[in-house]
């Protein structure tokens, strides 16, 4: 159950276990942006990785790496900071000049891409179609647009082809990928599979040959289904599906091979050595758990696990050991106030500070669990700030907990 | 008051990770004291609903999970079936045909097929519920939605088929389910949102996109985890002077959490403005509790809570 050995001989000091690195600094990412080429961030959604993807590639950038942030929804504010509004798969340079009025003269260079899903598709399309001819044909399909966005996977499997397709451009020194938000792990990690094995299913075979080939009682079947059911599917898409699909496969079977040569290609990536995965967690133990089971499935798979970055945590006001007989000083010291006023409202104060540190308590339990589930991994907190963190200063500012030394 | 519990359904949803199980969970609890018997659904087959309610074992689908609370998981291909068996009329034909890879594919890839069994087989449930009335299991459903942006495309389906199908049984079909879901005595729409900028985004467009573009009922936004903020304390004379005798490092610690809290509850309050602004439906709002997994007894705090302003 171990994780690969990467980094151990960097981060075992301050990564013995999540318990262990609580509330000290762990630099493993700092080693992630130095040595490797590409960083998935993975984890549920609404956890904060899109941020923290932003964060990571912006401080590899001012340490001098040519970076690449690659995102799929981020917050407008935050699309506004990487000055990428709108979809469209372009690399936008990033205005990193707020920064150098700080004194922080990065020396390294941003990029920022928001992906695209469908146009990713459609560029493997056209890289892989011998001749402008069938591309249109295949364009030009009515169900084409239907069938790329409806696919399985196909949201996924369009970022980790788009990361292949950069990483093997070679005009980054990092890529660091912002993931889709998916219940499952496996819904990102299959999807380069899922769709190699559509292409070679019987479905798509089905349809380049004329569809006699069912069987005779498949068609009759058909025949005898097939009115309701593709009247169903007609009211809905408002295509002549049998046909439409038929034409659809038979236009794409020419670049076919190209297409599950490339599939299979792509997911050599999340296994390449120069691929690290960064795991992005509130403390919460719901996800927590998630988390653990998505860190397992990495290790089955062998997909090169870099280490954990608990977004959100309450640090404590009060250290744990010593906060009891502070607390109860303080209250005594109160009740000694002669101003009746002044007293309520200090034993308010009092009760607030309890009740917000059983927060800073419930997070502790959420990474000592950490801990538990996966031991050893190196473990990155960020506090839980009060408001969102969308513009490049604010990046910079949580990235001295990431990096903390 | 906001009437829910003489519905035959509640749609509850919002952006993933906010809370939309336990907020089903607390409402089943609720309408088992208002002497309903309470369904609660969940469109795929990995449930959660089960380990909400403490249970971690594989359990039957349509069983109680607690007291009078029954929930189930959703087998999508097994829907299929029985919507097809329900046009065809022969079970056997439907299965075979079912079995069909081509027609298996369909079946999971055309767009809008899927949230076309899914609102279908909901409405029919209702139905049904009402035509066997007592006999009948549960008689109060609540759906365990599916995050804001499938759950819209979801309930749109209906009306989109019955404008594309202009006669006969599916024409007719699709209108009721279009009108079941448009009607406030029978369905309604629970959302539920944390005061953070992307959950209230999500929520906010769900309901401009739900009310104004097609007509269905949002009954109230549950605004879930408000951290409580005592006001009275955020002012700044009351923290000033440290009391004669109290510990320093404990007051510093004090005065940073007072500041923290400030920016939190205008924070909060940002939030549920906008909500307030731009929804018209009702605010009902849930404390954070800190607890994971949530227990019973911890359900039925929330539960009361809701009471205060559901019936």
């Amino acid at each position: 159950m171990s994780p690969p050995p990467e980094n151990s001989h960097k981060t075992a000091n301050n990564s013995r276990s999540a318990g262990a690195a609580l509330y000290g600094g762990s630099s493993f990412l700092r080693d992630l942006i130095r040595e490797r080429e590409i960083l998935i961030f993975g984890g549920a959604g609404g956890v904060g990785k899109t941020t923290l993807a932003a964060c990571v590639a912006l401080q590899a950038a001012i340490e001098g790496k040519k970076t690449l942030v690659m995102t799929i929804d981020p917050a407008r504010r935050l699309a506004d900071s990487l000055g990428v509004r709108e979809l469209g798969n372009e690399e936008h340079e990033v205005d990193l000049t707020p920064l150098a009025r700080n004194g922080e003269a990065p020396k390294g260079k941003l990029f920022a891409l928001m992906l695209d899903p469908k146009k990713t598709f459609d560029d493997m399309v056209r890289s892989f179609s011998p001749s402008a001819e069938v591309t249109d044909r295949v364009f030009n399909n009515r169900l084409y647009q239907q069938i790329t966005s409806s696919l399985a996977g196909m949201y996924e499997y369009s970022a980790i082809e788009k990361v292949y397709e950069i990483h093997q451009s070679r005009v980054y020194d990092l890529i660091v990928v912002d993931t889709p938000p998916t219940k499952h792990a496996l819904e990102f990690l299959d999807a380069p599979n899922k769709l190699v094995e559509f292409f070679r299913s019987g479905v798509v075979r089905w349809f380049l040959k004329p569809y006699l080939s069912v069987g005779k009682i498949g068609l009759r079947v058909m025949q005898a289904g097939s009115d309701v059911l593709f009247k169903i599917f007609e009211a809905i898409t408002g295509f002549s599906i049998v046909r439409d699909v038929s034409d659809f496969f038979i236009a794409l079977q020419d670049l076919w091979d190209g297409l599950v040569f490339r599939a299979e290609k792509a997911s050599e990536v999340l296994l390449a050595k120069e691929t690290s995965f960064v795991l992005v967690t509130s403390p919460h133990q719901q996800n927590i758990r998630e988390i653990a089971f998505y860190h397992a499935k990495l290790v089955e798979r062998k997909i090169p696990f870099g280490g954990i970055i608990v977004n959100r945590f309450h640090f404590p006001y009060l250290p744990k050991s010593k906060r009891k007989a502070l607390l109860d000083q303080t209250e005594a010291a109160i009740r000694g106030e002669m101003n009746r006023g002044t007293q309520a409202k200090h034993l308010r104060l009092l009760d607030n500070l309890r009740a917000i540190e059983d927060i800073s308590d419930f997070d502790r339990l959420g990474v000592e669990l950490l801990g538990r589930k996966i031991p050893r991994a190196p473990v990155a907190l960020v506090p839980a700030l009060p408001t969102d963190v969308y513009s490049l200063t604010g990046l910079q500012s949580v990235n001295q907990h990431l990096f903390a030394e | 008051m906001i009437r829910l519990f003489h519905k035959k359904l509640v749609i509850v949803s919002g952006k993933g990770g906010v809370g939309k199980s336990t907020l089903c969970a607390a409402l089943a609890i609720l309408a088992r004291r208002k002497d309903r018997r309470p369904l609660i659904l969940e469109l795929t087959e990995f449930e959660s609903i089960p380990t909400v309610f403490g249970s971690d074992l594989e359990q039957a689908k349509g069983e109680f999970v607690a007291d009078g609370i029954r929930s189930t998981g959703f087998d999508f291909e097994e829907a299929v079936t029985e919507y097809l068996t329900l046009h065809l009329k022969v079970r056997a034909v439907s299965q075979i045909l079912h079995k069909n890879p081509v027609v298996k594919y369909f079946t999971r890839t055309a767009p809008g097929f899927k949230e076309l069994v899914y609102t279908g087989k909901i409405w029919y449930m209702a139905q049904d519920m009402a035509r066997r009335g007592d006999r009948h299991p549960f008689d109060f459903m609540i759906l365990d939605a599916p995050s804001t942006g499938q759950c819209l495309e979801m309930l749109r389906v209906p009306g989109v088929v019955s404008d594309m199908v202009r006669v006969g049984p599916i024409m007719r079909e699709t209108r009721a389910m279009e009108a079941f879901y448009k009607n406030p005595d029978e369905s309604g729409i629970l959302l539920i949102t944390l005061l953070q900028e992307m959950p209230v985004n999500e929520v906010l467009q769900m309901s401009s996109d739900l009310t104004e573009k097609q007509g269905l009922p949002v009954d109230a936004v549950v605004i879930n985890q408000i951290v409580p903020v005592d006001e009275d304390i955020l002012d700044e004379k009351a923290r000033a002077t440290c009391p004669e005798g109290a510990s320093e490092e404990a007051w510093a610690a004090l005065q940073q959490a007072v500041t923290d809290l400030k920016i939190l509850h205008d924070a909060q309050e940002t939030f549920r403005k906008r909500l307030a602004k731009e929804i018209k439906a009702p605010q009902v709002e849930l404390p954070l509790i800190l607890k994971s997994p949530l227990s019973l007894k911890d359900l039925d705090r929330l539960a009361t809570t809701l009471e205060e302003n559901f019936e």
